[in-house]
């Protein structure tokens, strides 16, 4: 069994190379990215914190991890518990110091 | 109630690793996991399905509490188990099977450090006390490799773009920024950067080597101590995982220790640490003030004192109180423990690496 849960981590790093997330395949610190998050519902900005009270995460400040996993938590979130919602999501980010980007989320 | 009947009651087992279907130190390291991540707040943070990374989990929500409280009793037991010495492979098992799920059900609870802590003591829970835990040596070998791998394929790690980034802007880490100045444009950057990929190589590769593995203990001592020191961070309780991890590298002798030593001040240090009995106290027959007498030969002096530690779990259970208690009374003073976690661990670090070969 034990085996097996190592073939399995060694199978997710192997297809973590395939994906833009980085979720189970040990990589903590691989790059930093500074991000702001923009929620509207309604025509109403959430503040971060009640974004981050949202999400369940932080929305503000530095990723210390694939911002990609953050993309994720977001869709996974509006496409689920707050469809209802409509919320308009945007994210503006500078990965390890690059130029600024903007993500938003995708209906 | 004397020394005798204290080892011999109920409440004392948290503190015996002998005689158990685990490795003393295997079974050590595990009691400290459970109970770093009882100190950051697992119970709390064991809960329904928040954002699972398998979406049919969500149907646990369909029954709120149940599922929380469910995990919550029985993590509860499991430590129990665990702590005082009942099934405790099983309760390995049920810990860091109970951790990993936990992760499973909530994306927002994804962290390495949580991670590694449910897949050490799942392993932990697999291996038995007749082998050596080699599910824990390619776990921990893979942490590197996987680690190092996600760097190699990352431009930004090879141009030093990471490393500004994170030192200079994210930290305005003083040591980089000073440094940095000297240097030709990300210079620094690219040195630590290429430093941190090749040891993280170099590490998960030495680790598969049973000739390599003590070196490669110590280069992950001493590669996360030069990370401490340079950034003052445990990226969450992911270092200090790792060093009670590296426990499971320790050979801990089955059989007593023969000891003697004509100090009465050592032998009051020596005998505190001995909680599981193990130390024979023997007459002294040479001009050393400790001896400690092996199957190989014998120790003498600090060689033996430093053996003596290594081989008693009780001392490391004294670190981890210490550190525990150091970062209650330091909430405030986090430089203050700063300097104090850099001056202890260089300090101990220089005490035991093994500037001899030794077979030990």
């Amino acid at each position: 069994m034990g085996i097996i849960f190592i073939a399995i981590q060694f199978g997710l790093v192997i297809y973590a190379k395939f994906i833009p997330e980085r979720f189970f395949c040990w990589a903590p610190y691989d790059s930093h990215t500074k991000f702001e998050t923009i929620v509207k519902i309604n025509d109403q900005t959430l503040t971060p914190e009640e974004a981050a009270s949202r999400y369940g995460y932080k929305m503000k400040g530095w990723e210390q991890r694939s911002i990609n996993n953050v993309f994720m938590l977001i869709e996974q979130y509006e496409h689920s518990y707050g469809k209802e919602d409509q919320a308009n999501v945007k994210m503006i980010y500078s990965t390890n110091g690059h130029p600024e980007q903007i993500w938003t989320l995708k209906p | 109630m004397d020394i005798k009947t204290l080892r011999s009651s109920f409440w004392f087992r948290p503190f015996q690793f002998e005689g158990t279907a685990m490795h003393a130190n295997i079974l050590l390291m595990c009691k400290l996991l459970v109970l770093l991540v009882v100190a950051h707040h697992i119970f709390i943070k064991i809960g329904d399905p928040f954002l699972p990374f398998i979406d049919a989990l969500d149907y646990f929500n369909e029954f709120p509490g149940v599922l929380k409280y469910s995990l919550r009793a029985l993590f509860a037991v499991g430590v129990f188990l665990l702590l005082f010495n009942y099934f405790v492979r099983t309760a390995a098992i049920l810990l860091g099977s109970i951790i990993i799920f936990n992760i499973v059900i909530s994306i927002p609870d994804f962290y390495n450090h949580t991670l590694i802590c449910g897949c050490a003591l799942f392993l932990a829970g697999l291996t038995n006390n007749q082998n050596p835990p080699y599910l824990l040596i390619i776990q921990l070998s893979l942490v590197y490799i996987g680690a190092s791998a996600n760097k190699f394929i990352d431009p930004d790690w090879w141009s030093g773009a990471f490393m500004h980034n994170w030192l200079a802007e994210a930290r305005e880490n003083p040591f980089y920024l000073t440094v940095s100045k000297w240097m030709p444009e990300l210079i620094l950057a690219k040195i630590l950067s290429w430093f941190a990929m090749f040891s993280e190589l170099l590490i998960g590769c030495l680790l598969l080597v049973k000739k390599y593995r003590r070196f490669a203990v110590w280069t992950i001592l001493i590669f996360h101590g030069l990370l401490f020191t340079l950034t003052a961070s445990r990226f969450g309780h992911f270092v200090e995982s790792l060093f009670i991890i590296l426990i499971a590298f320790l050979s801990i002798p089955k059989e007593n220790l023969q000891i003697a030593s004509n100090l009465n001040r050592i032998k009051k240090l020596v005998s505190f640490f001995d909680w599981d009995n193990k130390l024979r106290w023997n007459k002294l027959d040479s001009k050393a003030w400790l001896e400690l007498r092996t199957e190989t030969g014998q120790l003498k002096n600090h060689a033996a004192f430093k053996k003596i530690l290594l081989s008693l779990p009780s001392f490391f259970c004294v670190l981890f109180a210490i550190d525990v208690l150091l970062i209650l009374l330091t909430e405030e003073l986090r430089e203050v423990r700063y300097l104090i976690n850099l001056v202890f661990m260089w300090t101990a670090i220089v005490y035991f690496f093994p500037f001899t070969r030794s077979k030990n």
